[in-house]
């Protein structure tokens, strides 16, 4: 009886294991574990906090602004970054109990897309950048309204794939979120496209993007939903 | 199946997929030859294995491209027990097969299940259209050239 199922019982047993690789997710990212940090061991100077004091006075104007996508908008700042030059992975100091919570987008200070929250603790977040092997985001060029799959993992730029071979990208438009993708509002600034390149033999377009946010002056950044 | 035709196969499907990526990668369009592999065992009446070397050929492959492990393991294995449902004897229900499943698969990769759809309308029928012919092409190619009767060979 049971073996005149066998494909049922196969199929169910391996859509559930499909299923949990699936919700278990980045698994080629866990040896990046940032987990277990703490945020608090940060010592300033006088410079330093008229610097900060400056930086959180732009970030009060922004939230102000109110973001005008997102309906809650957390600061936090950057207390690791991983690797330290075009970094994949974050570590900010707030976490759950100050109401961050996983796939929130984080954006610079200057409103540009720095990435997206995987992971949370209490009173950290684990953040993968643009720069992420794992980033695909959904994403438009603004001049010509094209959509394509910006991905990480092509330093010291992202790449935008899928973009049509016809496309008449120019080095210099900017790139912002589509809407497309799950996470992410329409408009958020990415980045300028470098260089556009179609391929002999390739069906699409290739971008080069260089992303907006200063990925080497990240110090505060905005988590939002 | 014999244990030495199955590895013989599946070097097959392997070194081609090798070539079908690296050498005749036509407009990034190459057939996915695991996904055709999983097709023609499903017509040569090995469903169980072939929803099984779905979900193996799909994390590979997923593992290969770095696309988000388990999502086309999770399209192999369903295409594969469709497949098995689906008529097969005459060739041009191996083409409709192909087709559709190729089409499904296709535009499904364009699902990112981290990030909901990534790719533009057109752009995903398109190269769905693309991606089906030339791997519904390659099936029937494979399952009506000598590969069948390489299939049937006995060993032991």
């Amino acid at each position: 009886m049971i073996w005149r199922f066998r494909r049922e019982l196969l199929l169910c047993l391996l859509l559930v294991v499909c299923l949990l690789i699936l919700r278990r997710g980045q698994w080629q990212n866990s040896f990046f574990s940032l987990r277990g940090m703490n945020g608090s061991e940060i010592h300033l100077n006088s410079e330093e906090l008229l610097r900060e004091n400056r930086r959180l006075r732009r970030l009060l104007h922004l939230q102000e602004k109110k973001l005008s996508p997102f309906s809650s908008v957390v600061t936090a700042e950057v207390v690791k970054i991983q690797p330290s030059v075009w970094p994949g992975q974050l570590l900010v100091n707030k976490g759950s109990r100050d109401g961050v919570k996983p796939n929130m987008v984080v954006v610079s200070p200057e409103g540009s897309l720095i990435g997206r929250v995987i992971e949370t603790g209490e009173t950290t977040a684990t953040v993968f950048t643009l720069f992420h092997p794992s980033t695909k985001i959904s994403v438009m060029v603004q001049s010509t309204r094209e959509i394509g799959v910006l991905e990480g993992a092509s330093l010291p730029y992202l790449l935008v794939r899928y973009l049509p071979r016809e496309s008449h990208v120019q080095p210099g438009d900017t790139v912002i979120t589509s809407g497309l993708s799950d996470y992410y509002p329409k408009g958020l600034v990415v980045g300028r496209i470098y260089r556009a390149v179609t391929e002999k033999n390739q069906f699409f377009l290739v971008a080069w993007v260089k992303p907006e946010a200063g990925f080497s002056q990240l110090d505060e950044v905005l988590l939002a939903r | 199946m014999p244990v030495r035709r199955f590895l013989e196969q599946l070097a097959v499907v392997v070194i081609l997929q090798l070539l079908l990526t690296r050498v005749l990668n036509w407009y990034q369009l190459g057939p996915l030859s695991f996904f055709v592999w999983v097709l023609l065992l499903g017509w040569w009446q090995q469903e169980s294995l072939s929803i099984i070397m779905g979900f193996a050929t799909g994390l590979l492959y997923d593992f290969l491209v770095r696309g988000t492990p388990g999502w086309s393991s999770l399209l192999m294995i369903l295409v594969a027990y469709f497949n098995g449902y689906f008529p097969h004897e005459k060739l041009m229900e191996r083409v409709a097969a192909a087709v559709v499943f190729g089409l499904f698969y296709s535009a499904a990769l364009a699902v990112d299940t981290n990030y909901g759809l990534v790719w533009q309308g057109g752009q995903v029928i398109r190269f769905s259209l693309c991606f089906a012919g030339l791997s519904g092409l390659l099936a029937v190619f494979l399952s009506a050239s000598g590969i069948a009767s390489w299939n049937r060979k006995n060993y032991w």
